[in-house]
């Protein structure tokens, strides 16, 4: 038995110390991803809440057939795509309706952006969080978390196909936003 | 730049981000190269406000420590409830029973203890729903 077995264990047996030690190994995981579907900054906290409130309720269910980590993202990206639908539904169709990089290429980046930002770190992450949430999360889990295609897959119920094709996407459009934005700094020295 | 020269870069520059072997081929054009290494390298870095106060794990855990104490709570009165609905059956049923007891008679005994026990019950549940605060988002 490993130690995350073991971890689990504990915890199903009501140990709740040892839930503790869980929700601090993989806060940041969680976080990462709320942060990104979510994005308004008052909320995140909450939402990571219930994500772990409903990692401990499920646990008994957990069979060791994926890995821990990757568990836990599902729990989260679930929470977090209901919490948009729920909270935020105006802004979630629009992020699903847009997938025609046609679409986001003529908003990204937004013209006001290029003016405000001097700092190209700030502009980058503006332009992230105007991206589908779909684009948002593969290219989080894929960066930020180091996770496999297979793995970005299994958190998403996406083909590994689509995943690829949505980091390209992505990768893509932050890419000429950048070049944008570049271009518009030389103009204006 | 098209799509599949795009594309190429961009797996050149996964493959060495990954520390997988790979070598850049010099044609490609060296703006679109250093675009891209400032973008993936931005991208494994937290976006700004991406926090969680200091006593996350510890608030998870009271919560969770509350919801079961809630829950433990909960099926402690039902029990309770339903034992003296038992016991006021069983003593009925003994009274009504009883030799030479009649069922006027038998209620006349009993109405004292019930209506004193019906009260003793609604004055825990007033007192456990009134006097005491449960709140599921309490702050710490």
């Amino acid at each position: 038995m490993n130690d995350e077995q073991a971890l689990v264990r504990q915890i199903v047996q009501g140990n709740v110390r040892a839930y503790q030690t869980l929700v601090e190994r993989y806060q940041r995981l969680v976080l990462h991803m709320i942060r990104r579907i979510v994005q308004q900054p008052a909320d995140v906290e909450d939402v990571c809440q219930d994500v772990f409130m409903k990692v401990y309720q499920q646990l008994p269910t957990y069979q060791f057939e994926a890995k821990l980590s990757t568990w836990i993202a599902t729990i989260a990206y679930r929470t977090g795509i209901n919490y948009v639908k729920k909270h935020h539904r105006e802004s979630f169709h629009h992020s699903f309706d847009q997938l025609d990089d046609t679409d986001i290429l003529s908003q990204l980046p937004n013209p006001e952006d290029v003016v405000q930002q001097d700092d190209w770190h700030a502009f980058l992450h503006r332009q992230i969080d105007r991206l589908p949430i779909h684009y948002r999360t593969v290219l989080t889990l894929y960066h930020l978390e180091e996770l496999s295609y297979e793995e970005i897959g299994q958190i998403t119920s996406m083909p590994e196909g689509t995943v690829k094709n949505y980091l390209f996407r992505a990768r893509r459009l932050l890419k000429n936003a950048l070049e944008a934005h570049q271009t518009r700094e030389k103009n204006y020295e | 730049m098209n799509n599949s020269t795009d594309q190429q870069l961009q797996e050149f520059l996964d493959a060495q981000q990954r520390n997988e072997q790979a070598q850049l081929p010099t044609t490609f054009n060296q703006e679109d190269v250093a675009t891209y290494k400032r973008l993936f390298e931005e991208l494994t870095h937290e976006p700004p406000d991406t926090y969680l106060s200091f006593s996350f794990s510890n608030k998870v855990t009271r919560q969770i420590q509350r919801q079961t104490m809630d829950r433990s709570e909960r099926n402690a009165f039902l029990i309770y409830g339903m034992s003296v609905l038992f016991m006021i059956f069983v003593a009925g049923f003994v009274l009504i029973n009883a030799p030479g007891a009649t069922f006027e008679k038998s209620i006349s005994r009993l109405a004292l203890p019930v209506v004193l026990l019906l009260f003793g019950l609604g004055f825990i549940q007033w007192a456990d729903y009134r006097l005491l605060k449960r709140s599921r988002r309490q702050k710490f």
